[in-house]
C-alpha cells in the first residue's frame, strides 16, 4: 500500500477516517458528560472545561480535515509541471537514472530524491572503496629476485633461497588514509540517507496517521492537551513538511547528483579479478599487470573519488538533515498553534 | 450585503488585475538577427570577430567567440555551405536568458497576496472573523517579506559590486564566481601537493620494503637494512587522512556553491516565501529561504573573508624582514626521486646507484638519494626525515588557512545564518546538527 494509490484512499476512508469519526463522537460524548455532571453538581469548572473542549475537539477535527485535503493535494501536484514553472531542465546522467516516468506527484517527488540520494551515496561509496581495495592489493604485493641471476635464473635460489625482497608496487598509506577518511564519511552519508528513506517510508505506509484519532481524543483529555497535540502536529508536519522539502531538493537533483567530471562510475565493478587466469597473470606477468588490471582505462581516479564522496556528504546527509530539522521545528511551531508549545530540543540533539 | 458582495469584487478585481500585470510583464526579448544567405560556399571577408556582446548566429546556433568564426557587418556569420546548412533559411531560437530572481520573487509575493486576500474575501464574505484576522496577521508577514527582499537585492548587489572590484577579486563578475575560483586554485593545489605526497610515500615504501636473504640447505640470515624508512610510512599517512578531509571539505563547500548559485535565488527563495506565508508551512519556508541567502552570500563570503585575510597575511610575512625561516612557509616543499634522472639509464652501474641497499648496514653505503644525500642507510633514511621534517610548514600555509579554515568558518557562516534567517523568518530552527560538513 503506497500513498497516492487506490489502495491507500481505501485505507483513508475504512480505517483512519471512520477511527477519527469514532475519536471524535467519544470525545464529544465525554465532554458532554462533562458539561451534564458540571451541570448537576453545580461544578463551574467542569463547566467551563467541557466549553472549552467544544472548542478544542472543533480545532482537532479541522487539522485533520486539514491534512487530508493536504494529502490529496499532495498527490494531485505534478512535480514535471513545478519543473516547467521554474524553467528547471531534467536531470540527465545521474548515476542512478532520473526520476522514472509517471511518478510525479510531490510524495513521489520525495521518494525518487532520496532513493536518488542513497543510490548516489552507495555510488559513491563503491568508487572509494574500489580505490581502497586497489591500493591495498597493489601495496601488499612482493617481489622476491633470486641472488646471482643469469639470464633470467637466479642461481641463489639452487640449493637454497638467497635474494632480495621488496614490494614493487611501493605504498600507498597517505593516498589511503585521505580515502580512509573519504570513505568514513560516505558510509556517513549512505546509511544517513538510508535513515532518511526509512522514515519517509513510515510516514508514506500510513502509520503516522494512527496519531490523528488518538491525538483528537487525547487533546480534550484532561493533562493530556500537550501530548495530543504532539500527535496531530508529528502527523501534520511528517505529511507535509517533510516530503515538501524533499521533493523541492528532488528539483535540483541535476546538481546534487552531478558526477565528477571524468569519472565514469560504471567502470568500477566489484570485481576485478574474475577468473583464475586472470589471478595467473600475476605470476607469469609483471608487476604492473596488477595495477593495469586495476586501473587501466584511466581508472585510477583517487582525487575524484574523494569529490564523489563529498558530494554525496551534500545529497545525503546535509540536505535531508535540513529538511528533518524544518520538519522537526514544524512540530513545534504547529503544536504551538494547536495550543501548547512542546520542548524539542532534546529531539533535535538526536538528528 | 450588497456591500459586503461589492468589496469583495473589487478586491478580486484588483487582485487579479494586478496578478495578471505581474504575469504579462514582458520579459527581456532578444531579437535574433535574420539568417544572411552568402553567395555561394565562399567565405566572406568581414570586419569583426565574434565576441559575447555581437550576435552571431549560423543556423540556429549561436557561434560563440572561441571559435573564431566572422561576423558580417551586420554581425551575422557567414560560413561555407559545408559547414552551415543555408538552403533554408532559418531564424535562430532566442537565447534564453536566466530568470532574474526578482522578478520570481515578486510574483510569489503576489500569489502569496492574493491566496490571502482569497482567504480575507471569504472571511468577509461569509462574517468569519478569525479568517479575516488570520489574513491580516499573515499580511504582515509578507511586508516583513517585501521588505527582506528588497534588503537582499540590495545586498546582492552591494556584494556583487564589492567582489568586482579589482583590489578583490580582479575579474570575477560575480561574488560567487569569485569564491569558486577561489576554491578550485585552492583545491588544485591540494590535489597537486597530495600526488606529490602521494609519489614521495609510494617510492619511501618501496625503500622500506626492501630486504635481502640468503639460506642454504635452510640455514642462513636475513637484513633488512632500508628498515629505517618505514619510520616515515605514519607521518605520510598522517598527512595524506589531514588533505583528504580538506580536500573533502572543499568540494563539498564547491558543491553547495554551485548548487545555490543555480538553485538558491530562481528556486528555493521564491518557494520559500510562498510557504512561509502560512503558519503550517512556516518552517519549511524560513529554512529555504535561510538556506537559500545563507548558500547565496554568507558560504561564498566566508571563503573570499578568508582567502583575503590568508593573501594579505602571506604578503606581510613575505615582507617581514624579522626572520628568514618565515620565508619556509611559502617555499615549495621538497621533492624525492629514487630513480636517476632522465637520460642516464643507460649508464653502466648508474641505476644501482639509486635507493638503498637492503644488505647495507656498515654505515658506509654509496647509494644516493636526491635531497637525502650520500652516506649509509640509515644516515639516508634520516636525512629523507629532516628534509621532510623541514618541508611541513611549506604545507601549513595551505593546508591549515586555505584548505581548512576557509570552508570551516564558511559553513559555521552559513550554519549561524540560516539559524538567525530561520529566527527572522518566524521559526528559528536549530541546524547545529548540519555541523557534520565540518
Amino acid at each position: 500500500m503506497d500513498i497516492c494509490t487506490a489502495d491507500f484512499t481505501t485505507f483513508m476512508n475504512t480505517t483512519i477516517m471512520p477511527i477519527t469519526a469514532l475519536a471524535s463522537v467519544i470525545t464529544a460524548v465525554t465532554i458532554g458528560l462533562g458539561y451534564m455532571i458540571g451541570q448537576f453538581l453545580g461544578n463551574a469548572k467542569a463547566t467551563t472545561w467541557a466549553k472549552t473542549e467544544v472548542v478544542q475537539i472543533v480545532m482537532s477535527i479541522a487539522s485533520v480535515t486539514f491534512i487530508i485535503i493536504l494529502l490529496n493535494s499532495f498527490c494531485a501536484i505534478n512535480m514535471e509541471g513545478i519543473k516547467s514553472i521554474f524553467n528547471i531542465n531534467p536531470a540527465e546522467n545521474l548515476p542512478c537514472g532520473s526520476a522514472p516516468a509517471g511518478s510525479t506527484s510531490l510524495y513521489a517527488g520525495a521518494l525518487d530524491y532520496i532513493k536518488s540520494a542513497a543510490c548516489f551515496c552507495h555510488s559513491a561509496m563503491s568508487v572509494v572503496r574500489y580505490h581502497l581495495e586497489a591500493y591495498t592489493v597493489l601495496s601488499n604485493l612482493n617481489l622476491f629476485e633470486c641472488s646471482l641471476s643469469t639470464g633470467g635464473i637466479g642461481w641463489g635460489c639452487l640449493f637454497g633461497y638467497s635474494g632480495t625482497y621488496q614490494q614493487p608496487l611501493g605504498g600507498y598509506g597517505a593516498v589511503m588514509s585521505a580515502l580512509n577518511v573519504i570513505f568514513n564519511s560516505s558510509m556517513v552519508s549512505y546509511i544517513s540517507s538510508l535513515n532518511f528513506l526509512f522514515i519517509l517510508l513510515f510516514v508514506y505506509k500510513g502509520f503516522v496517521l494512527f496519531f490523528l484519532p488518538l491525538g483528537v481524543f487525547l487533546r480534550s483529555m484532561p493533562y493530556l492537551r500537550t501530548f495530543g497535540s504532539l500527535l496531530i502536529s508529528v502527523a501534520l508536519a511528517f505529511f507535509v513538511v517533510y516530503p515538501l522539502l524533499l521533493a523541492i531538493f528532488g528539483l535540483m537533483g541535476d546538481g546534487i547528483f552531478a558526477v565528477p567530471e571524468g569519472l565514469n562510475v560504471s567502470k568500477y565493478d566489484e570485481s576485478v579479478f574474475e577468473s583464475t587466469t586472470q589471478a595467473a597473470g600475476i605470476v607469469t606477468g609483471h608487476p604492473e599487470f596488477v595495477r593495469d588490471t586495476y586501473f587501466d582505462g584511466g581508472r585510477e581516479k583517487p582525487i575524484e573519488a574523494i569529490e564523489y564522496a563529498s558530494a554525496a556528504l551534500v545529497a545525503g546527509v546535509f540536505l535531508p538533515t535540513a529538511a528533518l530539522l524544518a520538519t522537526i521545528a514544524s512540530v513545534r511551531l504547529i503544536a504551538k498553534i494547536l495550543g501548547e508549545e512542546i520542548d524539542l530540543s532534546r529531539i533535535v540533539q538526536m538528528v | 450585503m450588497m456591500r459586503k458582495l461589492g468589496f469583495v469584487i473589487i478586491v478580486l478585481f484588483v487582485l487579479l488585475l494586478s496578478s495578471s500585470i505581474i504575469l504579462a510583464a514582458p520579459l527581456e526579448e532578444i531579437t535574433p538577427p535574420e539568417k544572411i544567405t552568402p553567395p555561394g560556399d565562399i567565405l566572406l571577408e568581414c570586419p569583426n570577430d565574434c565576441s559575447p556582446q555581437s550576435n552571431c548566429w549560423c543556423g540556429g546556433v549561436k557561434i560563440e567567440a572561441d571559435t573564431q568564426k566572422y561576423c558580417g557587418p551586420d554581425d551575422v556569420v557567414y560560413l561555407s555551405e559545408s559547414e552551415c546548412e543555408f538552403g533554408t533559411p532559418v531564424a535562430p531560437p532566442p537565447p534564453e536568458p536566466p530568470p532574474p530572481w526578482q522578478g520570481f520573487a515578486v510574483l510569489a509575493i503576489v500569489t502569496s497576496g492574493v491566496l490571502l486576500g482569497i482567504i480575507y474575501m471569504v472571511g468577509y464574505g461569509f462574517g468569519v472573523s478569525e479568517l479575516m484576522f488570520v489574513a491580516k496577521e499573515e499580511m504582515y508577514q509578507i511586508i516583513v517579506l517585501i521588505v527582506l527582499v528588497a534588503l537582499l537585492a540590495a545586498s546582492d548587489g552591494v556584494f556583487n559590486w564589492i567582489t568586482q572590484s579589482a583590489e578583490l577579486r580582479g575579474t570575477s563578475n560575480t561574488m560567487q564566481e569569485a569564491a569558486l575560483t577561489s576554491i578550485q586554485d585552492t583545491l588544485s593545489n591540494v590535489t597537486d601537493k597530495m600526488n606529490n605526497i602521494k609519489g614521495m610515500d609510494n617510492g619511501i615504501a618501496i625503500e622500506a620494503s626492501k630486504g635481502l636473504q640468503c639460506s642454504i640447505l635452510g640455514v642462513g640470515y636475513s637484513v633488512t637494512g632500508c628498515g629505517g624508512f618505514s619510520m616515515l610510512s605514519t607521518p605520510f599517512s598522517l598527512v595524506g587522512s589531514i588533505l583528504g578531509f580538506a580536500a573533502g571539505e572543499l568540494y563539498s563547500v564547491q558543491r553547495l556553491i554551485e548548487i545555490s548559485t543555480t538553485y538558491s535565488m530562481t528556486l528555493l527563495l521564491p518557494l520559500g516565501i510562498i510557504l512561509r506565508t502560512f503558519k503550517i508551512t512556516r518552517g519549511a519556508g524560513g529554512l529555504l529561504m535561510a538556506v537559500a541567502v545563507s548558500t547565496y552570500l554568507l558560504l561564498p563570503m566566508g571563503i573570499i573573508f578568508i582567502d583575503k585575510f590568508g593573501d594579505a597575511f602571506k604578503s606581510n610575512m613575505l615582507a617581514s624582514t624579522v626572520s628568514p625561516d618565515d620565508q619556509y612557509y611559502f617555499n615549495e616543499p621538497a621533492t624525492m626521486s629514487f630513480s636517476p634522472p632522465t637520460g642516464t639509464e643507460a649508464v653502466p652501474g648508474l641505476q644501482e646507484w639509486w635507493g638503498c641497499n637492503p644488505g647495507d648496514t656498515t654505515g658506509a653505503g654509496l647509494f644516493y638519494i636526491e635531497t637525502a644525500g650520500r652516506g649509509s642507510n640509515e644516515d639516508k633514511a634520516i636525512n629523507a626525515y629532516l628534509d621532510l621534517r623541514k618541508s611541513i610548514r611549506s604545507y601549513l600555509f595551505l593546508v591549515v588557512v586555505k584548505a581548512t579554515l576557509g570552508p570551516v568558518v564558511a559553513i559555521l557562516m552559513l550554519i549561524a545564518g540560516i539559524r538567525a534567517l530561520t529566527a527572522l523568518g518566524g521559526a528559528e530552527i536549530d541546524v547545529s546538527a548540519l555541523g557534520r560538513l565540518v
